[in-house]
């Protein structure tokens, strides 16, 4: 798979997914959709595509086009006569995509002309809000607030990317077996966030949140050390040794884990290092 | 019972960590170490079955650095072979006479074997073992054990391994364990490009329980490399002279072509050496291989004297025996505290894990209490058993392990815990 089909994935699989903790955890992203009921698809010609559904005050971003039955491309409607109503953002490439999460490409927009404005608006607004959180810089991470969510999306992105990878990057997938079956948690203590990386014969789904009787536990020592890690700034063999980074249970699937992490800032960094932090800014042509 | 700190060695390390990459690299390091926080990272003095470790601890060893060491650290004759040689010169102008005295003893203890080359590592001979293959049949490919550990080497680790590509694996292929249909398979679809076909006698993975070949196993493996020319290479590094001093093929009742030794082999100094078969010693005779410290004749004097003190020990049977008492000691504590633990492997390199927990973690828990208290016993690895371990280390090693068992139970849910 090439170059940009990987990063398109990432950036609708693993970046995306973070709108829904933006909306959650930010006051005024909150009130900014409390009213907005309206799921917005991404579609990439031959590639990926990923929803992005508010409603009820609620973001939820899911692979594939989600529910409602509006516009084409929209396979079935399971969410019945309760689904929101869409507007379709069409790609003519994954490269195309990547240049919106870049900030330097638009999308055409394909059905749903009435909802233009909740993209110009709202959403770019929401995006950007999204994107600050994940462009930490030292002044921003002295702020507990702004280190708190960022270390949340990070390791969110971090989660989301290891399936992503598993399915598409060559370098990746001989990986897959050393993931076993069980659950991998990564864990910032006390009580901070966490993910979960559920393994199976089905493939590899990561999960906000702790689920219980892992099979392997990450645990990060607090927000600091956990956005240290993240962010490629520990020095992991002396965090190991002095317990900030503590692996407990099955060592080889959390080896496997950080080999395919070790992969993800190949796709997400040059992004990064050009200024433009990945995330989707739609600018209709209109 | 009084347990361990170990402040110097994680003082030291942090150090370490500004000069060395990993601070420790390797197996030595602290990364398979479950938590690290209850381990040691530097030795400092080893006599016997003990080392003592940089905080002033003394441990009995179970990993016996990861199996050089096989009748004592500091063991007297190996040290007065090694000294005397010493005194007359180690890495010289020309190679050793004792490079053929060693020789001439290793082809007389292992049966099938007609020659040997001398190196350093087990690694080296895992990789000169499929050239002298390669060159000996001219064919490119070699068939290993999924999850098989050979060395270190590109070929060695995988695909997805820092630093390995796709050039490094692709003449590569990986097989299950104890699956004679899957190299049926491998040879149908590889018509004429096998050169052989390289695993341990039996398979003895880190993080897995171990497993002994099934019955015929070894016998179609070299029937079938037989039918298609194929080199059979057995990498008896971890394994050799602690199963059989005839080597451990042997011990199976098979017959290699090639048999990669380096562990044992000299109680703890640098050498290795592939052994093999008359037919292929031409083969191995063309291909140029070689290493600026491998004619060092001090590792030869210590291998031989080595070699004879196992003889004389009757070392494999010594190992076992203990290995014996020790499993089935540590079986029955933990049958006595409620737990249950499984032995794979053979006696004198058992794998162990508390069943109760699939997660490991509460091995983990019991392994770290025991190297707390003095029995070092790491939770992924096989242990090795050696022949300086006496009925005292086997006592109190027991009862280690049985105040170990005793403290799980008092903190049962301390698992994520340092």
């Amino acid at each position: 798979m090439s170059y940009d089909s990987i990063r398109a994935r990432l950036n609708l699989h693993a970046v995306l997914p973070n709108l829904e903790d933006v909306v959650r955890d930010d006051p005024q992203m909150r009130a900014l959709v409390s009213d907005v009921r309206v799921t917005v698809k991404f579609l990439v010609a031959g590639g990926p595509r990923a929803y992005v559904r508010f409603a009820g005050g609620v973001c939820t971003v899911g692979r594939g086009l989600g529910p409602g039955a509006e516009g084409p491309g929209a396979a079935g409607d399971p969410a019945g006569p309760s689904a929101t109503p869409s507007v379709i953002l069409s790609f003519a490439s994954a490269s195309h995509l990547n240049k919106m999460f870049d900030g330097t490409g638009s999308p055409i927009p394909l059905w749903g002309f009435s909802h233009l404005g909740f993209l110009k608006n709202e959403f770019t607004e929401l995006s950007d809000r999204m994107a600050y959180y994940l462009a930490p810089t030292d002044e921003l991470l002295a702020h507990p607030g702004y280190l708190a969510m960022n270390t949340l999306l990070t390791l969110n992105t971090a989660a989301f990317a290891v399936p992503v990878l598993l399915e598409s990057d060559a370098e990746c997938m001989p990986l897959r077996h050393a993931l076993g079956s069980g659950t991998i948690v990564v864990k910032v203590l006390p009580d901070g966030p966490a993910v979960s990386l559920v393994c199976g014969d089905s493939g590899v789904l990561p999960v906000k949140g702790e689920l219980t009787h892992p099979s392997a536990l990450v645990l990060l020592r607090d927000l600091p050390t956990a956005n240290a890690f993240l962010n490629g700034k520990l020095d992991m063999f002396a965090a190991a040794v002095t317990g900030d980074v503590q692996i407990w249970g099955h060592v080889k699937p959390v080896d496997a884990m950080a080999l395919v992490l070790d992969r993800v800032a190949k796709y997400l960094t040059p992004a990064a290092e050009a200024g433009a932090t990945p995330a989707p800014r739609p600018a209709p042509a209109t | 019972m009084d347990t361990y700190s170990f402040a110097k060695s994680q003082e030291l390390f942090l150090r370490a960590a500004k000069v060395i990459p990993c601070g420790i690299p390797g197996h030595f390091g602290p990364a398979p170490l479950v938590p690290p926080t209850s381990y040691p990272f530097y030795a400092v003095t080893g006599s016997g079955a003990h080392f003592t470790d940089l905080d002033g601890n003394d441990f009995i060893d179970y990993m016996c650095a990861y199996g050089p060491m096989v009748i004592g650290y500091g063991n007297e004759v190996v040290e007065k072979a090694a000294e005397k040689q010493r005194r007359r010169g180690d890495l010289l102008g020309a190679s050793s006479p004792l490079s053929v005295e060693l020789a001439e003893k290793l082809v007389d203890m292992i049966p099938f074997a007609a020659w040997a080359f001398f190196a350093k590592n087990g690694g080296d001979v895992t990789t000169y073992a499929t050239m002298v293959a390669r060159a000996a049949t001219g064919r490119p490919k070699i068939v290993a054990i999924e999850a098989g550990y050979h060395g270190v080497a590109g070929w060695m680790q995988g695909l997805g391994h820092h630093g390995v590509i796709a050039a490094d694996v692709a003449e590569f292929v990986r097989i299950p364990w104890n699956d004679v249909a899957a190299f049926v398979r491998v040879l149908a679809e590889n018509p004429g490009q096998i050169a052989g076909f390289i695993a341990t006698p039996y398979h003895h993975p880190a993080f897995d329980d171990s497993e002994l070949p099934d019955q015929g196993y070894w016998e179609s493996i070299r029937e079938l490399c037989d039918k298609h020319g194929v080199v059979l290479i057995v990498d008896d590094v971890r394994c050799g002279f602690r199963l059989s001093l005839r080597g451990s093929a042997e011990y199976f009742g098979f017959t290699p072509d090639l048999a990669c030794y380096c562990k044992a082999l000299a109680n703890g100094y640098p050498i290795s050496a592939l052994l093999g078969r008359e037919e292929l010693k031409v083969a191995a005779a063309k291909v140029f291989y070689t290493g600026s410290y491998w004619y060092q004749a001090v590792p030869m004097a210590a291998a031989i004297a080595c070699l004879d003190e196992l003889v004389r020990l009757d070392a494999p049977s010594k190992m076992q025996d203990y290995g014996r008492a020790l499993t089935g000691g540590m079986q029955r504590l933990a049958d006595k505290h409620g737990y249950e633990l499984k032995v794979t492997g053979v006696p004198s390199m058992p794998y162990l894990r508390l069943t109760d927990d699939p997660s490991l973690m509460l091995h983990q828990r019991f392994c770290s209490e025991c190297t707390r208290r003095g029995a070092y016993f790491t939770s992924h690895h096989n242990w090795f058993m050696s022949c300086a371990h006496t009925q005292e280390d086997l006592d109190r090693t027991l009862a280690i392990v049985d105040d170990a068992f005793a403290a799980l139970e008092q903190s049962p849910e301390g698992q994520g815990g340092s």
